[in-house]
């Protein structure tokens, strides 16, 4: 009995060893960026670097607020994330039904041109989504930043996927029970995918809030519509001094930091939907 | 070969004790069902025989050797899970090969062995498929031709049957048998099913919360359980339980006198009697019927007595059926009950004649 | 089902998907097919002012220059890193997240970090780790900036992909890992399977939907990605080998407003894509196991 539980114990050690290791490479690189954003400017390039930060300055996240209009670039990130989310959502919830639960004629067709929209990357349409937008007018606008993103394949399909696992007989006895197809739709869809719906949500947000060529594209003549990412671009690209370096490198953990907050909430959760959907 | 032994054996779960100082022995050879209401602990008994779950207390032995510390692949024991557990990935003739692979034997080797099993359980047809491609039974066969092909001293079966359909399970529960009595290779058996218990083991051990309650063949526990929750488990339906009196030796159910006696005693006791050593008569037992249920050959005649003993009486289909809600009497026809105490449920060394 | 119920029913599933559909089909199809009419035209300085029609010459033009091959190269080599290698350290990370131990939910939190920042935050990240005035690589004994090599520029960006690629691998893993049915696992266990054997005979090849996906969906993004590139390196990409064809596309749109041409580019990458994707569903796809 003592060798095996000191076998056990040994083996137990060994997986935590590992399991540290591998955390402090993954998380290497961000912390070192953290470390950076609280050094007093001076101490920015010493060599050795400092792995700690021995005066903590945390003025400059003030600074980037207050000097760099960064309160301005996330309010912009956070409307053009939240509309592209919710747009992207609703509509994927309402294609993902009819998908899974209804019968129609040339489902099979719009399905499969649904799954060609989502091999498609974006980079491949911007040259035609850029005349049309400026066709229509909403070119260097809110409107124009968040348009092409409204609708996304790859919701529809996860969608899908949660309606799919939808026992259909719950549809029959809602249909015994006199719904039509919007009252269930409302009353027990909607609540039934919930979990994918934070999912989707979840993802949405954050590819929406990390989006990069299109908003650099829409903003590129007008400060006033940059995103924070497009913001922390600028700041970067326009600094040449060592220390404006931590003004940016605060800018970029700020932008990630809400991020990681819901991660150590819902990372659980994340897991959880994939595991029931997309992977299956 | 070999037997299995567990000594005073304790598995906790969460606080509670899943398995409760379970001894028992599995003679060499012997066909054993492990039977009792999910969650008795029977499923946690046998995954620490196959190693797949620590035993906080006592010792499992296989053959001579304590296994207890053992992991699963130095057991020597092979298992069938109720869900098959085949490898989705691997054809039907590498999924009976892996565990013969995993000994290291040559892959020409492995494969002629794993095709001289697959014929005796009829797969010959099947073994460039995947298991996707199976249907249920192929799948059960698969995962017994993969428990069987590298000849275990045991074999470990968790509820095999549960996922076929009614008929299959039948013709499979014989081949089962026949199968262990060919290969003689010592089997433990796990079900909640009472039909599979009675069918199949050599001998019947009966676990309830963790508690081994009896082991013995399957008629011996039939005729005379050791306690109520025994007498009630075995058998379809279960023994009925009649809340009795015994005055200076004479029974009395609801009033009613029997002829059955037992010099000496006297106070509340419980009287069991199986569903066919009752039938309707013109005095007796007073009970208002419940129930009518047409078997085909049998009917049952579900009932309840005034003190509220319910029972289930077996007559054939010929005879007189009584209507539901009819008022009706009972009469014993066995020619010696076992008694209960009334309180413990234990089986009493004193019979009613 | 009536003639009448299932015309109502389909009335019902258009109005539901003609948002999403509509939306997709003016934002995704058509400007997909329209770069096949853009790459005939030359484009004018202006979006509103008519362009001119030069034919497919333009295409072949463009897929034969110098510039292209040099950044067709660049992009696959970006690729070839970032893919496997993401891949890899994802499997890796989501396996020793698997394990059922105390605390590790903090360990999956610490690998899936990596998701959760955009192109422009790991160009900081990064440009932090490799600016030479911030003083890591000097203090390794280091004294080139990577970032202006023409040998180390465009790996260093395709280290920055894989670390970024690698957390959505982990995720999709550990979902994979986390649906792989634990029987079968045990039943592997009981047939004498070790960790290792278990690992790779049983466990891996149960999660090859699951990596397949993850591969084709981190090739496609790969061949396309072209951000930190812009970031860190910028105008000189050209010079230190690492043009890819992402940046080339952005550089045509947004620098030089040459829609044609952009056009022209993004239809060879898509059929690079298309190529290379096709090949992996040619010959990987066969080997993996779909457990229904």
């Amino acid at each position: 009995m003592p060798a095996k539980a000191l076998k056990h114990r040994f083996a137990k050690l060994a997986s935590y060893t590992v399991l540290t290791v591998a955390a402090i490479l993954v998380l290497f690189p961000l912390y070192m960026t953290v470390v950076t954003s609280l050094l007093d400017p001076t101490l920015i390039g010493h060599v050795p670097p400092y792995f700690y930060p021995p005066h903590p300055t945390w003025g400059i996240y003030a600074d980037v607020f207050t000097q760099a209009h960064f309160g301005h670039y996330i309010v912009n990130s956070l409307i053009q994330s939240s509309l592209i989310t919710i747009a992207s959502v609703v509509t994927s919830l309402l294609a993902g039904y009819a998908f899974a639960m209804l019968e129609f004629p040339l489902k099979r067709t719009l399905f499969f041109l649904t799954l060609v929209t989502v091999a498609i990357p974006f980079e491949v349409t911007v040259t035609a989504n850029y005349l049309t937008v400026v066709h229509l007018g909403y070119n260097a606008t809110m409107i124009g930043m968040v348009l092409p993103f409204l609708a996304s394949g790859f919701g529809i399909f996860l969608m899908r996927q949660a309606f799919l696992q939808v026992p259909y007989e719950i549809r029959e006895a809602s249909l015994i029970d006199g719904y039509g197809d919007v009252g269930f739709f409302f009353r027990v869809g909607i609540p039934l995918v919930r979990p994918m719906i934070g999912g989707l949500t979840l993802v949405s947000f954050l590819s929406a809030w990390n989006q990069y060529l299109w908003p650099l594209i829409q903003s590129s003549n007008t400060d006033s519509l940059r995103t924070a990412q497009i913001g922390l671009q600028t700041l970067f690209g326009s600094t040449t001094s060592i220390t404006a370096l931590n003004e940016y490198v605060a800018a970029s953990i700020i932008l990630i930091a809400p991020f990681f907050i819901l991660l150590i909430f819902f990372q659980r959760q994340l897991i959880a939907n994939l595991t029931s959907g997309a992977v299956k | 070969m070999a037997r299995v032994e567990f000594q005073s054996v304790t598995k906790v779960f969460e606080g509670k004790k899943a398995v409760n100082a379970l001894d028992l022995t599995v003679d060499d050879g012997e066909f054993l069902v492990l039977v009792g209401p999910s969650g008795c602990g029977k499923s946690t008994a046998l995954r620490m025989i196959a190693g797949l779950e620590t035993v906080d207390q006592g010792t499992i032995l296989i053959g001579e050797t304590p296994v207890t510390n053992l992991a699963p692949k130095d057991r020597d024991i092979a298992m069938v899970f109720q869900t098959y557990a085949l490898y989705p990935h691997l054809s039907v003739a590498k999924n009976i090969a892996f565990p013969l692979q995993q000994k290291g034997i040559g892959k020409a080797e492995r494969l002629a062995r794993a095709k001289v099993v697959a014929d005796t359980l009829g797969l010959s047809d099947y073994l460039d498929r995947k298991p996707r491609q199976l249907s249920g039974g192929q799948r059960q066969r698969v995962a017994l031709a993969r428990a069987i092909v590298r000849s275990p001293q045991v074999f470990l079966m968790d509820e095999p049957l549960s996922n076929l359909d009614a008929s299959l399970r039948i013709q499979t529960r014989s081949d089962i048998v026949a199968l262990q009595k060919n290969l003689g290779t010592t089997t433990i058996y796990v079900t909640h099913d009472q039909v599979e218990a009675m069918t199949m083991g050599h001998r019947i051990a009966v676990l309830n919360e963790g508690v081994l309650q009896q082991v013995g063949k399957p008629i011996d526990l039939y005729q005379r359980p050791i306690n109520t929750f025994v007498a009630a488990f075995l058998g379809a339906p279960g023994m009925n339980l009649f809340t009795a009196r015994a005055d200076n030796g004479a029974i009395t159910i609801d009033g009613a006198t029997t002829r059955f006696t037992t010099p000496g005693l006297d106070g509340p006791i419980t009287v069991g009697a199986r569903a066919e050593d009752l039938r309707l008569a013109s005095t007796g037992i007073p009970a208002h019927v419940t129930g009518v249920e047409i078997l085909g050959a049998d009917v049952h005649v579900l009932a309840t007595t005034p003190s509220g003993s319910s029972f289930t009486l077996r007559q054939p289909v010929e005879a007189p059926r009584p209507e539901l809600g009819e008022n009706v009497t009972i009469d014993i026809t066995a020619t010696e009950l076992p008694l209960f105490d009334p309180h413990t449920g234990i089986l009493r060394d004193e019979v009613a004649r | 089902m009536s003639v009448a119920g299932r015309r109502k029913n389909s009335y019902v599933a258009y109005v539901f998907l003609a948002p999403a559909l509509i939306l997709l089909g003016v934002f995704v199809l058509y400007p997909f097919l329209d770069n096949f009419k853009l790459a005939l035209y030359q484009s004018s300085p202006s979006p509103l002012i008519p362009s001119t029609y030069v034919g497919p010459s333009q295409f072949w033009q463009t897929i034969t220059s110098s510039t292209f091959l040099q950044g067709l190269q660049a992009t696959l080599i970006y690729t070839a890193i970032v893919v496997p290698f993401g891949l890899l350290f994802g499997l890796l990370l989501a396996v020793l997240a698997n394990q059922k131990l105390r605390g590790m939910v903090i360990y999956r939190t610490i690998f899936s970090t990596t998701v959760i920042s955009g192109v422009a935050v790991s160009a900081v990240i990064f440009d932090t780790l490799l600016n030479p005035v911030v003083g890591i690589l000097p203090w390794l004994g280091i004294n080139i900036n990577p970032l202006t090599s023409p040998t180390w520029a465009l790996p260093v960006n395709a280290l920055i992909g894989v670390w970024s690629y690698m957390g959505l691998a982990f995720i999709f893993c550990l979902a994979g890992l986390q649906s792989v049915d634990t029987s079968v696992l045990e039943a592997a266990e009981c047939d004498g399977a070790g960790w290792w054997s278990t690992l790779f005979r049983v466990t891996i090849p149960m999660l090859s939907p699951t990596l397949f996906a993850a591969l084709t969906l981190g090739t496609i993004s790969a061949l396309f990605s072209f951000g930190t590139i812009n970031l860190l390196i910028g105008a000189n990409a050209p010079s230190v080998n690492a043009n890819v064809l992402g940046l080339q596309i952005y550089n045509n749109i947004l620098v030089n407003q040459n829609f044609g041409i952009a056009a022209c580019l993004c239809i060879a990458l898509f059929i690079v894509t298309l190529i290379i994707t096709g090949v992996m569903f040619r010959f990987l796809e066969r080997r993996v196991s779909y457990a229904r």
